[in-house]
């Protein structure tokens, strides 16, 4: 399983394993930042069947915009998911096939639609906050900032909203168990679930967009039941852990800055430009590819069917890209971090995901401005494709006395 | 190069685009304000929306099944509105006034 190819240099092996890359108390983005100057730009790993780690901001920056060196169809996971799990649709496969899948999911994130799914999950933050608030303490990841995410994810697929839970419950599972016999059952409990959804808009179709993927009709391909279930899965968790995991990082960053929570209490307007340079510095979605050619990359020799890694942390955190990178500044105004990625597949959820973030914010800072990290609990980072914080336990004074304990 | 004007409620930019460039992009090149181009041009996000002076409609040329349904979807859409990655700079558009949406999202 370790076995390094021939055509690979001894001298670009490291040993990086992306499940096991920091221990739960270190900081997945430091750690990122000393490899990215560390390492050369374009790396080996063996493990996992073996791959390249792309280290380096420019590259990582051609590797997205060049999709005809560095496929998707082959699945965008490494290790890839086991056979028989439906391939993660639209992610999972390359133009022209890929634009015509994506067109319904165009539609139903446009800025439109943004609009009014932002009125729902502005109701939901309140009430969320609202509901947190006299506690004066909360597990930020378990208590507010996967709900969020699930409950749009119902709206634009028109499931009812008391099924949340559940799904949140089967979703955690699914992406955090630590066995992979949990993550694989509850997987194929969530197809399931899925898989009934399906047929029922089938024979009653609404205008959701759930109905429009059971009536979607590719050119030369129409999509298998399985497809479509792969696609549902693909609507349901892409959104989940990464906004989830935004949300953690930024309100992990405004915990330990007060200085940067103070300047967006005083001036909300200032969002926004607050919001993408989290982004930039705090970017956690890694992302495979699959070489479709022998080609010349980065001053390496890339073999057709080698695995490539794209990690968008290594972007915000290069510093021949951003002067002192791992330095927050509200006023960088970074347009062009690679946070959502870049080229056909950029994130389609990116309007509704800083709809997200920013509701947050507005809501969160006007009714718990002074908020901590509790110090008798411990923030706890997770490595894998997505990165994030597994734990970021939270405290805040309540009637303006001291937070409780206990 | 081929002169075009961003106007966003009397506020005007303008700009010599390169033919053969999209407007979309002739617009982010040049720092204009009020045209986001999240998706680069790949027809998927609707953040590159403009009005077009009626007289330049057709200079501007056809709208595609594709860009219609996405255009539909943006904010405060018009008869003249048009998605400025799907328009080509010619010389026919030489001294066009594009006007530009109160905001993209």
């Amino acid at each position: 399983m370790n076995s390094i190819p021939a055509h690979i240099p001894p001298e670009l092996v490291r040993d990086f394993d992306i499940f096991e890359f920091v221990r739960p108390d270190e900081d997945i983005h430091r750690a990122w930042h000393q490899q990215v100057a560390s390492a050369p730009p374009i790396f080996f790993t063996a493990h996992w069947g073996g791959f390249w780690v792309i280290n380096n901001a420019s590259l990582l920056e051609r590797a997205f915009s060049d999709p005809a060196l560095f496929s998707s169809a082959d699945g965008v996971e490494i290790p890839p998911m086991p056979p028989g799990i439906p391939p993660m649709l639209p992610i999972d496969s390359d133009d022209p096939f890929h634009m015509e899948l994506r067109r319904p999911l165009n539609v139903a994130l446009a800025p439109k639609s943004v609009n009014d799914l932002s009125i729902r999950a502005r109701e939901l933050a309140i009430e969320l906050i609202e509901h947190l608030l006299p506690q004066g303490r909360c597990d930020f990841v378990k208590d507010f900032s996967l709900k969020m995410p699930m409950e749009l994810f119902l709206r634009i697929v028109d499931l009812p909203s008391s099924d949340r839970e559940y799904l949140l419950g089967l979703a955690h599972t699914a992406l955090k168990d630590s066995k992979k016999e949990n993550r694989w059952a509850a997987m194929t409990e969530l197809n399931g679930y899925l898989e009934k959804k399906l047929q029922a808009r089938r024979e009653n179709p609404g205008i959701d967009l759930m109905s429009k993927i059971t009536q979607l009709q590719p050119k030369d391909h129409s999509l298998s039941n399985s497809e479509q279930i792969g696609y549902m899965t693909t609507l349901l968790l892409g959104g989940l852990d990464t906004v989830g995991g935004m949300m953690a990082m930024t309100a992990r960053h405004l915990a330990e800055h007060p200085k940067d929570r103070r300047s967006l209490i005083d001036n909300p307007s200032a969002i926004p430009d607050a919001i993408e340079e989290i982004m930039r510095r705090y970017a956690i979605s890694t992302i495979a590819r699959r070489v479709t050619r022998d080609a010349e990359f980065g001053g390496v020799t890339l073999k057709r069917g080698d695995w490539v890694m794209l990690p968008t942390m290594v972007h915000g955190l290069d510093e021949k890209r951003w002067d002192n990178a791992l330095e927050v500044r509200f006023d960088r105004r970074p347009t062009d971090h690679l946070s959502f990625g870049v080229g056909t597949h950029r994130c389609p959820g990116a309007n509704l995901a800083r709809a997200e973030l920013r509701i947050f914010l507005e809501e969160w800072l006007k009714r718990i401005p002074e908020y901590s990290i509790d110090p008798e609990r411990k923030v706890q980072s997770e490595s894998g494709a997505v990165a994030g914080l597994s734990a970021l336990p939270l405290i805040w004074p309540v009637d303006g006395g001291r937070a409780l304990h206990g | 190069m081929v002169k075009i004007t961003f106007d966003k409620n009397g506020l005007r930019h303008e700009v010599e685009a390169r033919e053969g460039d999209s407007v979309m992009r002739a617009a982010i090149e040049n720092g204009v304000p009020g045209i986001l181009g999240e998706c680069g041009g790949n027809l998927a996000c609707a953040t590159c929306h403009v009005y077009l002076p009626d007289a330049w409609m057709e200079r501007a040329g056809e709208i595609s099944e594709m860009e219609r349904e996405l255009l539909d979807c943006a904010l405060d859409v018009r008869p003249n509105s048009r998605l400025s990655c799907q328009i080509a700079v010619t010389s026919d558009l030489d001294g066009i006034v594009i006007g530009l949406p109160e905001k993209q999202v």
